[in-house]
C-alpha cells in the first residue's frame, strides 16, 4: 500500500501498530515522516518546545531491530509520541514552559514516561503548555501553540501543545495533565480524544505539580482506542507517588468490544444546556445529537439533577490556586519577573485565599463527592459538553474569563472521577466540539466503551485540519 | 458585592509576600473582586456534616 509521509502521520496508533508488526513500515520510516511533517508544519502551529530528532531516530532504530527479531512489545512499540513539557525526561530539559525552570534538566524520567519507554514508544520531543499548567497563552518562555483548525484561535490549555500536535498530525499521542480541565479543554477544541483518568490511576511522580490533590496525568490521542493503549501503558501503582492506587488494572482495549446496551447515561441538562449562562446553542445541539446516537446504540439517556454543578467548579479553582501558591510562594517572592504575567496573578490570587476559603472549598469537595457517589448508584455515566463553546480567538483572549464560564470539567477533578472528551462535531466556525463522559472511580472501561461506541458511529476523527 | 478597600487589599497582598508594581497590583485587585461573587457562592453552600477528612488506606506503609 503506497503511503505518503503525511498519510503515515494521520494513521491511528492501532493502524500504525498493525503495519509495524507486519513489517509493512518501519519505526524509522514512521519517525522520519513525523520529523518531516514537524519541519513543514510546526512553524505555524508552534506545538513543539523541544524536538529530539536524533534520539527519536535512535529509539526508532532500536524498535526496528527488536521488531525484526520478533520481540514486538505491544501496540505502542515504535509509535512516535510527544509529551507536555512538565513530565520529567532524563537528560532533556523539562521547563514547565517557564523562565523559572529554563535550564532545568532532570536526571530521571517521570514514572509514566518510563512506562511509555518500556512499551517501546519513540519520544519525538516535548510540547508546549500554559506556564506551570495554568498561566494562559502568554508564557515567560517559548511561543505558544495555536489551534490547527484555525491558527488565530487558542488550542486550549493547559496541555496546549498536546492538543495541537495530535490534531495536526505531529505525533500519534501525547501525555497532558489535568487539574481543572487541562487535558479535556485542548482535546475538545482541537478535535482529539482526551482522558483524565481516575485520581490515583496514573502516577504523578516526576511531574511538575500545579495542585497535588487535583492533578491527573492522562493521554490525548486521535481515537478512543489509542487512548486505551496509552492508558494501559501508564496505569498502575507507583510506590513513588503517595496517592497512587493499588486498584487492579483491567484490559482497557477489551472493554471496547462491548456495546452500550443497558448503560444508563445521566445528563444534568439544567446546568449544561443553559444557553442563558453562556453555553453556545451549537454546542447544545451537537451534544444532544451525540446523546441521541448513544440512545440509538442501546443506551438509556435521562436527565438528572446535580445541584453541585453550580459550585463544584469554584471549589476546584480555590483548592487549585491555593495549593499552587503554596508550591510557588518562595519563587514568587524571589523571582517574580521570571513568571509570566497571567500566571503570577493566578498564583498570587491563591495567596489571597483565607484559611476559611480553603477549608470551605474542601468541605464542599466532600459534599460534591457524596452527591456524585449517590448519582452513580442510579446511572452508569454522566454526560455533558466538555466546554460551553469552541476555541476562542487568541487575540484579546483573557484567561480569567475562564472564571465566568459554566464549569463542566473542574467538578471531576475534585471528585477524581474518570472523564473523557470525545469529538462530537463542528461549530459553524469550523472549529471542533467535544462531548464529555464521566463515570465511577476506576471504571475507565465503561467510560472508554461508551466513548468508543459513539466515536465509531460518528467518525469525526476522520477529518483533518487543512494545514 | 461591595468592592474591597485598597487598605484591606494591601493587607491581604502583604501577607502573600509578593511585591507587585502598582499597575499589576491594580489588575490583581480587579481579578480578586471579580472572583468574590463566586467565593460568596462557595460560602453559601450548606456543607452540613461534611468534614475535611483524610483518607487512610489499609495498605498504608506497605510497598
Amino acid at each position: 500500500m503506497a503511503q505518503t509521509s503525511s498519510d503515515l502521520c494521520f494513521l491511528t496508533i492501532r493502524q500504525a501498530g498493525e503495519l509495524l508488526r507486519g513489517l509493512e513500515i518501519s519505526p524509522v520510516e514512521l519517525t522520519r515522516a513525523f520529523l518531516e511533517r514537524i519541519q513543514q508544519v510546526d512553524s505555524r502551529v508552534h506545538s513543539y518546545v523541544t524536538l529530539l530528532a536524533d534520539s527519536a531516530l535512535a529509539e526508532a532504530r532500536t524498535a526496528e531491530g527488536e521488531i525484526l527479531q520478533g520481540r514486538y512489545r505491544g501496540p505502542l512499540h515504535g509509535i512516535p509520541l510527544a509529551h507536555k513539557d512538565l513530565y520529567d525526561t532524563a537528560g532533556v530539559r523539562t521547563s514547565g514552559q517557564s523562565k523559572v525552570l529554563e535550564n532545568r534538566v532532570p536526571s530521571r524520567d517521570a514514572t509514566v514516561i518510563a512506562r511509555l519507554r518500556e512499551a517501546g514508544s519513540v519520544l519525538l520531543g516535548k510540547v508546549a503548555m500554559y506556564e506551570f499548567a495554568l498561566g494562559g497563552p502568554e508564557t515567560s518562555l517559548f511561543d505558544q501553540a495555536v489551534n490547527p483548525w484555525d491558527l488565530e484561535c487558542v488550542s486550549g490549555g493547559s496541555s496546549s501543545g498536546s492538543g495541537a500536535a495530535v490534531a495536526a498530525g505531529l505525533c500519534m499521542g501525547s501525555l497532558g495533565s489535568d487539574t481543572g480541565g487541562s487535558i479535556r479543554w485542548p482535546a475538545s477544541v482541537c478535535g482529539t480524544v482526551g482522558l483524565k483518568p481516575t485520581y490515583g490511576r496514573s502516577s504523578r511522580f516526576g511531574v511538575l505539580p500545579l495542585s497535588w490533590s487535583l492533578d491527573h496525568c492522562g493521554p490525548l490521542t486521535r481515537t478512543v482506542e489509542d487512548t486505551a493503549y496509552m492508558l494501559q501503558a501508564i496505569a498502575g501503582h507507583d510506590p513513588n507517588d503517595p496517592t497512587s492506587s493499588r486498584a487492579p488494572v483491567p484490559d482497557y482495549s477489551a472493554a471496547l468490544r462491548e456495546d452500550v446496551k443497558g448503560l444508563t447515561i445521566g445528563v444534568p441538562a439544567h446546568y449544561c444546556f443553559d444557553t442563558a449562562a453562556g453555553v453556545d446553542p451549537e454546542v447544545v445541539a451537537a451534544v444532544k445529537q451525540a446523546l441521541s446516537e448513544l440512545e440509538d446504540l442501546g443506551a438509556t439517556v435521562r436527565e438528572v439533577e446535580v445541584p453541585c454543578m453550580e459550585y463544584a467548579g469554584i471549589a476546584d479553582v480555590v483548592i487549585m490556586i491555593s495549593e499552587a501558591y503554596a508550591y510557588h510562594s518562595r519563587n514568587l517572592k524571589s523571582q517574580l519577573d521570571n513568571y509570566g504575567q497571567p500566571l503570577h496573578y493566578w498564583f498570587t490570587l491563591g495567596g489571597l485565599m483565607s484559611g476559611n476559603d480553603v477549608i470551605q472549598a474542601h468541605r464542599v469537595r466532600s459534599r460534591v463527592k457524596r452527591e456524585f457517589a449517590d448519582l452513580l448508584r442510579q446511572v452508569d455515566l454522566v454526560a455533558m459538553p466538555t466546554v460551553g463553546g469552541p476555541a476562542p480567538k487568541t487575540q484579546g483572549f483573557d484567561i480569567f474569563s475562564f472564571l465566568e464560564w459554566p464549569n463542566f470539567m473542574g467538578p471531576f477533578n475534585i471528585t477524581g472521577m474518570p472523564a473523557i472528551s470525545v469529538p462530537c462535531g463542528f461549530h459553524s466556525t469550523g472549529l471542533p466540539l467535544g462531548l464529555q463522559l464521566t463515570g465511577r472511580p476506576f471504571d475507565e472501561p465503561t467510560v472508554l466503551r461508551a466513548a468508543y461506541a459513539y466515536e465509531q458511529r460518528a467518525k469525526w476523527y476522520e477529518r483533518r485540519p487543512a494545514l | 458585592m461591595a468592592s474591597i478597600s485598597d487598605q484591606e487589599f494591601d493587607l491581604l497582598l502583604a501577607r502573600t509576600g509578593v511585591n507587585l508594581p502598582p499597575v499589576e497590583r491594580a489588575r490583581l485587585k480587579t481579578i480578586y473582586e471579580n472572583l468574590k461573587p463566586a467565593l460568596k457562592t462557595l460560602h453559601e453552600v450548606d456543607v452540613d456534616d461534611h468534614e475535611v477528612a483524610g483518607d487512610f488506606s489499609p495498605d498504608w506503609g506497605a510497598d
